[in-house]
């Protein structure tokens, strides 16, 4: 399906493929890797069939893409980073399978390796393509899916930029003991870079793993860059996957996060989105049920202030019957900052006995803040049991006055009532440490927030 | 330490306080009592500061501050506490994660360091076992869910744990049954010191069988008709406040 074009988005799209031919002409000998070729197949679609969306796309209508489209965005350059500058972005305590990206390239030297022991794949898809192996008949699937079939042109996008993404498998069977971390850190300078991290997860046969993504910025580099990320992930059989989003990047930030899921019978899939940072942020979120008796559970936090832009778009397709799907999705937002939720879930004809639930609450707390929040419900069986809400409020005055008249300042009254109202989410991440971080980063956000933000209480 | 001087207060246009004079002093406990509508409650908001009120003449001087000039939470970081006739449920808020706020908020308007986790914890508990509250009451959410009777010693154990030099107790035995209000009281008087003042504010006589007042105030539409000591509150409970009515309309008549 070809978008509409618009004189924004065509200058847009002209300056991506001008970039590709730059990034090609670097490329010298290794112009002939399968790798390649789907990204050149990848390029070629944007050049020829496909569009960035504009705000008279359904599925855009309340973000647009134009300002994001403006840089003249150049590949991310090779940085040096040691070990220590990683560290604060780790979650301290707690033990885990470490994997680097720094500017959406996979870092070898950065990452443990550990979780080969455990008969962990993690392997560079782009290495992997080059001989007959399970990375190769994986993600030449997914690859060449992105760069030939998929509407969602960034997809298409981060297939033609990507480099030194990373293909993980996990055996059948094996209940992982510690959390796959996988650490995402922009680190750039003087041009706006377009960062393209990719990742293809395979969970095996009655397998248990816990990954968490984050992404933030190392240096407080006041220049844009774009992070535009992909995340596969395949549930095979009986698979529990828990699938942390941690988004906190820098103020100058465009943030697209591109995860596809699917899960086959039985499996069951926890997502926990966290978006504090970024300037314009996108989820696209969906998780395609493509066998019976699955659970899929979709939980978010946002919290936007100033101009942050935060859009959560979620797709569950209910394909088979006695399927669950639960969606809990609270945020506050201020300022003149802007939310949109979109959920839609389809339930098709032969999904019987699904049950799908959906809810999204938000607190708007000033006057130029907006939220916009759109369930979107396309039931075709007859024996499902769906519901969905939407709330829109502010803080309980009440109790802003019994927390000051106990000596809390009106802003830390604020931040505790604010922090009260995530909590339902907050105490659903079911790994302590990053339950506490989660927490500490929020009230971090909260307080540094000026006393003016909360102007519809007074 | 206490100093109101002809206070006049309205709420939306409608006055309520007429001109309240009133002094506390260190180590005292005053009652004040009255009819419904007198401006009992209107009187405890006004010297916790609460927002609506309209102060339109009078003064408030507390610790020789006025006390009319400083915000509810700077009120209460200078040490006043205002026990709530109906407290406030705070859903996600633990009532331990609540007081660990206030104390190290009034801790730090003192130039005093956080209390560390332990600390906090143990010191927590030690007031919760003077107010009789059950440890699992401290990991529930603030007042959800919770008894009158245990709202109001949640209440207690607030002021217990922020220790101020002046309570306002707002109606703090309606609804209690009698062993609750022994412990609300108990409360009290193991607060109660040379250096810190009390104002009960109650519709009944029977809360003053356990905390014994230094001074008992009849208000009446908005003033203090009459005090006296602990005898007037006795005899309220005999008489009810009819007398008292009489006794100004007699007043006035002359």
């Amino acid at each position: 399906m070809a978008t509409l074009n618009t004189p924004d988005n065509n200058n847009g799209r002209e300056k991506f493929i001008e970039l590709f031919q730059q990034y090609e002409n670097g490329l010298n000998g290794q112009k002939n890797y399968t790798g390649h070729t789907i990204q050149k197949k990848a390029i070629q679609r944007l050049s020829n069939d496909i569009n960035f969306p504009t705000r008279r796309n359904e599925d855009w209508k309340y973000t647009s893409v134009a300002g994001l489209l403006q840089p003249p965005y150049q590949q991310p350059k090779s940085v040096e980073i040691a070990a220590a500058d990683i560290k604060p972005f780790l979650f301290e305590g707690l033990d885990v399978y470490l994997l680097v990206f720094v500017n959406g390239k996979y870092n070898k030297a950065l990452s443990s390796n550990d979780a080969l022991l455990k008969n962990i794949t993690v392997q560079e898809i782009a290495a992997g393509l080059q001989e007959d192996g399970l990375t190769k008949a994986t993600a030449s699937v997914y690859l060449n899916k992105w760069a030939s079939e998929t509407n969602n042109s960034f997809m298409v996008l981060n297939t033609a930029f990507a480099q030194n993404g990373i293909f993980i498998n996990v055996p059948d069977g094996l209940v992982i003991d510690r959390p796959i971390h996988i650490l995402n850190i922009a680190f750039t300078k003087d041009e706006p870079a377009v960062i393209s991290p990719q990742k293809i997860i395979v969970a095996g046969a009655n397998s248990k793993v816990t990954v968490i993504e984050t992404y933030q910025q190392l240096t407080d580099s006041q220049q844009t860059y774009f992070t535009n990320t992909v995340t596969q992930l395949l549930l095979k059989q009986n698979a529990i996957v828990d699938h942390y989003k941690i988004q906190d990047e820098g103020s100058h930030a465009f943030f697209i996060n591109n995860t596809e899921v699917e899960q086959m019978r039985d499996s069951t899939y926890n997502s926990y989105v966290v978006d504090l940072g970024g300037k314009l942020v996108r989820n696209n979120l969906s998780s395609i049920l493509k066998d019976s008796g699955t659970n899929t559970n979709l939980y978010g936090i946002y919290v936007g202030t100033n101009k942050q832009h935060i859009d959560n778009q979620t797709f569950i397709d209910h394909a088979y019957p006695n399927c669950n799907s639960n969606e809990l999705y609270k945020g506050i937002i201020t300022d003149n900052a802007k939310g949109v939720f979109n959920g839609k879930i389809i339930v098709r004809k032969d999904a019987q006995k699904t049950n799908a639930f959906q809810k999204n609450h938000s607190l708007v707390l000033s006057k130029n803040a907006s939220m916009n929040s759109k369930p979107q419900l396309e039931i075709f069986a007859d024996d499902v049991k769906c519901s969905h809400g939407a709330t829109i409020g502010q803080l309980n005055e009440d109790a802003l006055y019994y927390m000051r008249s106990r000596g809390l300042s009106k802003k830390e009254a604020v931040s505790v009532l604010k922090q009260a109202f995530l909590t339902e989410i907050t105490d659903l991440l079911t790994i302590d440490i990053v339950s506490k971080k989660v927490e500490q980063m929020l009230i971090d956000k909260f307080m540094q927030l000026p006393d003016t933000t909360n102007e519809l209480l007074n | 330490m206490l100093i109101i001087k002809n206070l006049h207060a309205a709420i939306e246009g409608k006055k309520i306080l007429n001109g309240i004079n009133l002094q506390v002093k260190a180590g005292e406990v005053h009652a004040i009592m009255g009819p419904n509508g007198s401006g009992k409650s209107t009187l405890a908001h006004v010297l916790a500061g609460r927002e609506g009120y309209e102060i339109t003449e009078g003064s408030v001087t507390y610790m020789g501050k006025d006390l009319l000039e400083l915000s509810v939470d700077e009120r209460a970081r200078e040490g006043i506490f205002q026990a709530f006739q109906y407290p406030i449920e705070i859903p996600g808020v633990s009532t331990a994660n609540f007081l660990k706020h206030t104390i190290n908020a009034v801790r730090k308007h003192q130039g005093k360091t956080d209390l560390s986790a332990t600390e906090m914890l143990k010191y927590i508990k030690e007031k919760a076992k003077m107010v009789e509250m059950e440890e699992g009451f401290l990991s529930r959410s603030l007042n959800q869910g919770f008894s009158g009777g245990e709202k109001k010693r949640n209440e207690i154990l607030q002021m217990a744990v922020l220790d101020p030099n002046l309570a306002v107790l707002d109606e703090t035995d309606s609804g209690l049954d009698i062993d609750a209000l022994k412990i609300v009281a108990n409360g009290v008087n193991q607060l109660k010191r040379k250096d810190n003042a009390f104002i009960v504010i109650t519709h009944y006589q029977r809360l003053l069988d356990y905390i014994i007042p230094d001074f008992v105030h009849v208000l009446y539409n908005g003033q203090i008709v009459k005090s006296g000591d602990k005898n007037l509150a006795l005899k309220l409970e005999e008489k009810g406040y009819d007398w008292i009515k009489e006794e100004i309309s007699t007043l006035t008549t002359f």
